[in-house]
């Protein structure tokens, strides 16, 4: 069943070129309860429940982190900024007061001035065929 | 001497009954809109800026959160038949575009309102022998919201014929008639006081071409009917159910109050 | 009651070898290595703090300004202040308390040391005054932040970035939070 009650969204560009500044918007929906509201019948406090961090990553290193306290309001909404230099995955990371983390990616591709792609690789001394 | 006494009571109490309501008196026409067509506005229109911008851009909104689900829910397998909505309900055939305006339609038997949650329901138990799913759940609001955005941007029109006419004038007297401890009637506000504020908001026209809507007080998409209890609540009077007849007649009377408006589901609302 | 070797520096202790003894010393041994472990950079503040967000706080808080203003000192404390260093847009009415959309934007190069490391957003009148911190780096391009926060009535919003090189910078504005129209 297709019916998950934890929705990620993440919208970043397709296509950016080398060293532009690429705005990220990113959507959870969590109800993020701050733990002082109480039950109008029963007078019980619900307990707290929300997203503590999200980490962010591009090709696997971490590039912004941030931390969240009770005070961010629900279905909580970021946008950011970042800087790309080559082609690389995104990943978004939330992770929740019991430490469950859930994940979104998406992929950007980066283009240098005369429409070459520039592609995440490096070379080290030992794999160059000449010299 | 008690003789004209007992006339001064009879004739005191006669003029309550005459007292100038709008509708009691029988002569009014059940087809009179407040608003001209000019004058309509959209509950958009009274929001803050900050707002309105959440609510134009597709990402920004959290209502396109249900949007999504329903689109999934709309296309996954949901009951014992083994079938999803798109068996019949595809872009060649019965497409769901443009369909919001037929709700609340009539019921089988012509006795009752269906709104487009109960309608949803009754495809669920006959055509594809699943349970039935609970008045105002995720589940359902999401399907409901998603059928709503099928048809966004399209003018909200509502046909009123021969068979609905008498639901429309109940709803009207509902709409018209002074409720709970604060003794209000919805048209007191929203027919004659739209614009001006109060308390630090400004009183909108009141219609329902945004809904199902994502409400800010709640963090959640809402109904029509989760929002008129609501109203019921802040006048102090007993709220009805979720899906009683009165607040179909009543959603009848208020969707068709603005025609011609454009349907802006999922609408950010406070 | 023999001495153990097992805990260096408090000697004053003496824990009996006993089940009971090995049982209350690693409480008090796992006690201090947790609570020195949180005192560690950004996460909990000095001993001010007495009302930092622990994990499971639950009960009803009610909201005290002077304690937000200690909290702001102690980040200010021996700091050297700099003039326009961070913007922050927030409306002026809020349409309600549950979502308050803010803006921050930092002017710095984003090159060296010239970087944001910590950018706190705090509310005074909240029962928990602090929001949000944000850290940023090198590689991020600049640090311009859209967000949206819970406010429980009309106070300021307070954003102060704490840079690499150990100047800060902070921007106040007054949000009105209103009672709606029927409620």
């Amino acid at each position: 069943m297709a019916r998950k009650n934890y929705r990620r969204r993440l919208k970043a560009p397709i296509t950016a070129k080398k060293g532009e500044i690429i705005t990220i918007k990113t959507m959870a929906e969590h109800t993020m309860e701050p733990g002082v509201r109480r039950d109008p019948e029963t007078g019980l406090v619900y307990p707290r429940f929300i997203i503590d961090s999200v980490i962010v990553r591009y090709n696997g290193k971490q590039i912004f982190r941030s931390r969240w306290y009770s005070g961010v309001s629900e279905n909580p909404y970021m946008s950011f900024k970042i800087k790309v230099e080559e082609s690389g995955l995104l990943e978004v990371e939330w992770i929740d007061d019991y430490k469950q983390s859930t994940f979104k990616r998406s992929v950007v591709n980066v283009y240098d001035d005369e429409g070459n792609e520039i592609f995440p690789l490096r070379f080290n001394k030992a794999s160059q065929l000449e010299d | 001497m008690k003789f004209l006494l007992f006339l001064f009571f009879v004739i005191l109490g006669s003029s309550f009954s005459l007292s100038s309501e709008e509708i009691l008196n029988n002569d009014y026409n059940l087809y009179d809109r407040p608003y001209s067509t000019d004058e309509l506005r959209s509950g958009r229109s009274f929001l803050k800026k900050e707002t309105m911008k959440m609510e134009i851009d597709d990402f920004d909104n959290p209502g396109m959160i249900w949007v999504e689900r329903g689109k999934e829910l709309f296309s996954s397998v949901l009951g014992k038949n083994k079938f999803s909505c798109l068996k019949c309900h595809n872009e060649s055939e019965n497409s769901l575009i443009g369909v919001v305006s037929n709700f609340p339609k009539l019921s089988e038997d012509n006795m009752s309102l269906v709104n487009l949650e109960q309608q949803i329901n009754i495809c669920l138990k006959n055509n594809m022998k699943a349970e039935p799913l609970v008045l105002e759940s995720k589940a359902l609001l999401s399907l409901s919201s998603y059928i709503t955005f099928l048809s966004k941007g399209m003018p909200v029109n509502v046909k009123i014929d021969h068979n609905k006419e008498k639901f429309l004038k109940k709803g009207k007297e509902l709409y018209f008639k002074r409720i709970g401890q604060m003794n209000l009637a919805c048209n007191q506000c929203h027919d004659h006081l739209a614009g001006k504020s109060l308390r630090a908001e400004t009183i909108s026209q009141g219609h329902l071409n945004g809904f199902p809507s994502y409400l800010l007080r709640w963090g959640v998409v809402a109904s029509a009917h989760r929002r008129f209890q609501f109203c019921n609540d802040q006048a102090r009077a007993e709220p009805l159910e979720i899906g009683h007849p009165d607040y179909n007649a009543l959603q009848l009377y208020i969707t068709w109050r603005g025609n011609s408006l454009l349907f802006e589901s999922p609408s950010v609302r406070r | 009651m023999k001495k153990s070797n097992y805990f260096g520096k408090l000697k004053n202790i003496n824990i009996p070898l006993t089940r009971r003894g090995l049982l209350v010393g690693t409480l008090f041994y796992s006690l201090f290595g947790i609570t020195s472990k949180l005192y560690s950079k950004g996460e909990v503040g000095g001993p001010f703090r007495d009302r930092f967000q622990s994990f499971r706080q639950t009960f009803r808080v009610e909201p005290n300004p002077e304690e937000a203003r200690r909290i702001i000192n102690n980040i200010f404390k021996g700091r050297k202040r700099r003039d326009n260093l961070i913007t922050l847009v927030a409306p002026d009415i809020a349409e309600n308390g549950n979502v308050v959309p803010i803006n921050f934007s930092v002017n710095c190069s984003m090159n060296g040391e010239d970087y944001p490391e910590v950018v706190h957003i705090l509310v005074l009148d909240n029962p928990f005054p602090e929001i949000a911190k944000f850290f940023f780096s090198n590689e991020s391009g600049s640090a311009d932040l859209a967000i949206r926060i819970r406010m429980r009535q009309s106070s300021e919003v307070i954003a102060i970035a704490e840079m690499a090189d150990g100047t800060v910078g902070e921007d106040r504005f007054f949000v009105d939070v209103t009672i709606g129209a029927c409620s």
